[in-house]
């Protein structure tokens, strides 16, 4: 090809080239709007996405969403936020097959897992478990991990590890099923998937997801009633 | 659902078929170049494949995999216009990447059974990382390449992949002391190889992932104290730095001098104009390291300003879906690991593209995707391999949310 006709082409495609990339561009720009729709429309349909139950305050009867992993405290950047604790309490982490393992964030914490002090080094909570911190009760209500057997507990001085009579159901370790197992007695809660009530004057949003929520406190909606 | 987004997918991956296509033809009919001609077949073909029928037989974010290969194919083009010999070079840089991004993302897919490698992964990033010291060869006055059995590569090109999964995987464990530890040691030998333009990428890759891990903002504004303090040192000891200061506040004042590279890079740019000088009718070739350092100037000068802005436009919409990815991960450790990624492609682009129109002053890094260097593409790659390993696990996330709903119904 001669000279002058490659410079007329080349100094023509100019133009096409510019076209394909700008094309290409709002393609993408449109696809990547579009997946943010159809997610966003799919995080409406299960509200509880990332969430693998909800942490219910005994002393208020209130609960809050569980994530999978976070941070518990009285800071803005928690995921469970609770008055009356420091700023970053403890952090939660759920391993699938063990349960929910809890990390104190210092030394002195003071905690209690059912009862018992919680080592500095993290324990498992399950489904029922409940989490005493600065003498708040919290109860884990799960609705992923059910199908882990009931909280053993190591009682120092007798036969080693024994299974936790409070929450423990025959046939519970043997055959351990799809359901919930029951919460133990006296704690006004019925065995159910539903949630524990709200706080008063906090309404749920139609996707309380992780994803949508990052701040574990509701806003007050008073169109709602 | 699958098939709407195949049908999507290839709705974008026509546009750069067209280019690629186009393009090669051109350069092919320059000088009745048969290679250029069996690449304007092999490209586009090579391009629909991996974004097409490659998410078919590996989850991978679609749109993610387009915009990087659109980019990885713009470099071959430009390279084999500029080098025919440094083109088809970086076509075997990109097949190897290829292999590395899929190794990436299984390795993201099963990290949680792999969790055991990750002292022998921290040892090897050391030692790879001092590798350098001994047997490093000195060039653009960093002692950063070594050459080992025939290979040429850049040891902190390969670390900054090992760095992104060991701070991820440290700071997800609450282990901030001993990834800052890692991301310490790791400056600390840039240091020594003089390879400043590394060093501040690390720098703020840490920075950034520890803020975000541990939400404190006296840590954040520690680590800009010492950005600072950094920046002052080696600026005081370092005479290159000095200079290279001295050419992004004036670079009229020796242009044929130590501000020749800047100086040529702006005017291909000026010359471009907003719809470029053309395919194979540039003068980009003038500007020294134009292959690596300086290819953006290059793809500016023969496509435009138009088709330079619209990079630009690309790799912010691969930051922005690299963010998206790291907002809907199920853990601290994909999020952290989806953010480091996006983030280290993001700033090294802003720091080179920066450099190149000198809005701050130049430091030696690659543009990721489209610069010349197998340890560059083939990391970069790896990069985004990590991020589509984060990308497939949130997909698999809101399947397992998806039947636990399901569960919760029949129940």
């Amino acid at each position: 090809m001669s000279q002058t006709a490659y410079e007329l082409l080349a100094l023509g495609l100019r133009y096409w080239f510019v076209l394909l990339i700008v094309l290409t561009l709002l393609r993408a720009a449109l696809l990547m709007r579009k997946d943010q729709r159809a997610y966003r429309r799919v995080l409406r349909q299960l509200p509880d996405a990332g969430l693998i139950g909800e942490l219910v305050d005994l002393s208020e009867q209130t609960a809050q969403p569980l994530p999978r992993e976070g941070l518990i405290g009285a800071g803005r950047n928690c995921d469970i936020r609770i008055r009356g604790l420091r700023r970053r309490e403890m952090e939660f982490v759920f391993r699938p097959g063990l349960g929910v393992r809890l990390f104190p964030l210092h030394a002195r914490h003071g905690a209690l897992l059912d009862g018992e002090a919680l080592q500095k080094s993290g324990a498992y909570a399950l489904h029922g478990t409940v989490l005493e911190l600065r003498g708040r009760p919290l109860r884990f209500r799960l609705f992923a991990g059910l199908d882990l057997p009931a909280r053993v507990v190591y009682t120092p001085g007798e036969d080693g590890f024994k299974e936790d009579a409070s929450l423990l159901r025959q046939g519970d370790i043997a055959c351990p099923e799809l359901l919930p197992p029951p919460a133990p007695p006296g704690a006004g809660l019925e065995n159910t998937w539903e949630f524990a009530p709200l706080p008063d004057g906090l309404t749920q949003p139609p996707g309380h997801g992780q994803h949508d929520h990052p701040s574990p406190v509701w806003p007050r909606e008073d169109s709602d009633g | 659902m699958a098939k709407q987004n195949a049908r999507q997918t290839e709705w974008l991956v026509m546009p750069g078929v067209l280019f690629f296509f186009s393009a090669f033809l051109l350069l092919g009919l320059k000088a009745m170049d048969w290679t250029a001609f069996a690449l304007a077949a092999l490209v586009p073909l090579g391009f629909f494949i991996v974004c097409v029928l490659l998410p078919k037989l590996l989850p991978a974010d679609r749109l993610l995999l387009c915009l990087v290969n659109f980019l990885c194919g713009l470099g071959i083009l430009t390279l084999y216009r500029l080098n025919p010999a440094r083109g088809l070079d970086q076509v075997v840089n990109y097949l190897v990447g290829l292999c590395g991004m899929i190794g990436c993302l299984l390795l993201v897919r099963f990290w949680h059974r792999l969790i055991w490698v990750v002292p022998m992964v921290a040892l090897g990033a050391l030692a790879l990382m001092a590798l350098p010291l001994v047997f490093g060869t000195v060039k653009n006055g960093a002692r950063a390449w070594v050459s080992l059995f025939g290979v040429s590569f850049q040891p902190s090109e390969i670390v900054k992949v090992a760095m992104l999964l060991l701070m991820a995987f440290l700071l997800s464990r609450r282990m901030v002391l001993p990834g800052l530890a890692f991301a310490g040691i790791c400056l600390g030998l840039l240091f020594l190889q003089r390879d400043l333009g590394t060093a501040m990428l690390y720098y703020a890759i840490t920075l950034i992932m520890a803020y975000v891990s541990t939400g404190s903002l006296s840590f954040l504004a520690l680590g800009a104290l010492g950005a600072g303090a950094g920046a002052v040192i080696g600026y005081r000891m370092n005479t290159y730095v000095q200079n290279r200061v001295r050419i992004w506040q004036n670079p009229w004042q020796d242009p044929y001098g130590i501000s020749y590279q800047v100086v040529q890079s702006m005017v291909a740019m000026v010359n471009a104009g907003p719809w470029g000088t053309g395919l194979g009718l540039g003068n980009a070739k003038v500007i020294p390291e134009v292959e690596t350092d300086f290819i953006f100037a290059a793809v500016f000068n023969e496509f435009g300003l138009v088709f330079g802005v619209c990079v630009v436009l690309i790799y912010l919409m691969i930051f922005l879906r690299g963010v998206d990815i790291a907002r809907r991960a199920n853990s601290k450790f994909h999020t952290l690991l989806a953010l480091g990624c996006s983030c280290m492609i993001a700033v090294q682009t802003f720091v080179i593209i920066g450099g190149n129109i000198n809005m701050i002053p130049l430091t030696g890094v690659t543009l990721p995707f489209v610069s010349y260097g197998g340890t560059s593409m083939v990391s970069s790659l790896c990069i985004m391999g990590l991020l589509q390993g984060v990308a497939n696990a949130n997909d698999r996330g809101l399947k397992e949310d998806q039947m636990i709903a399901m569960l919760g119904e029949e129940g």
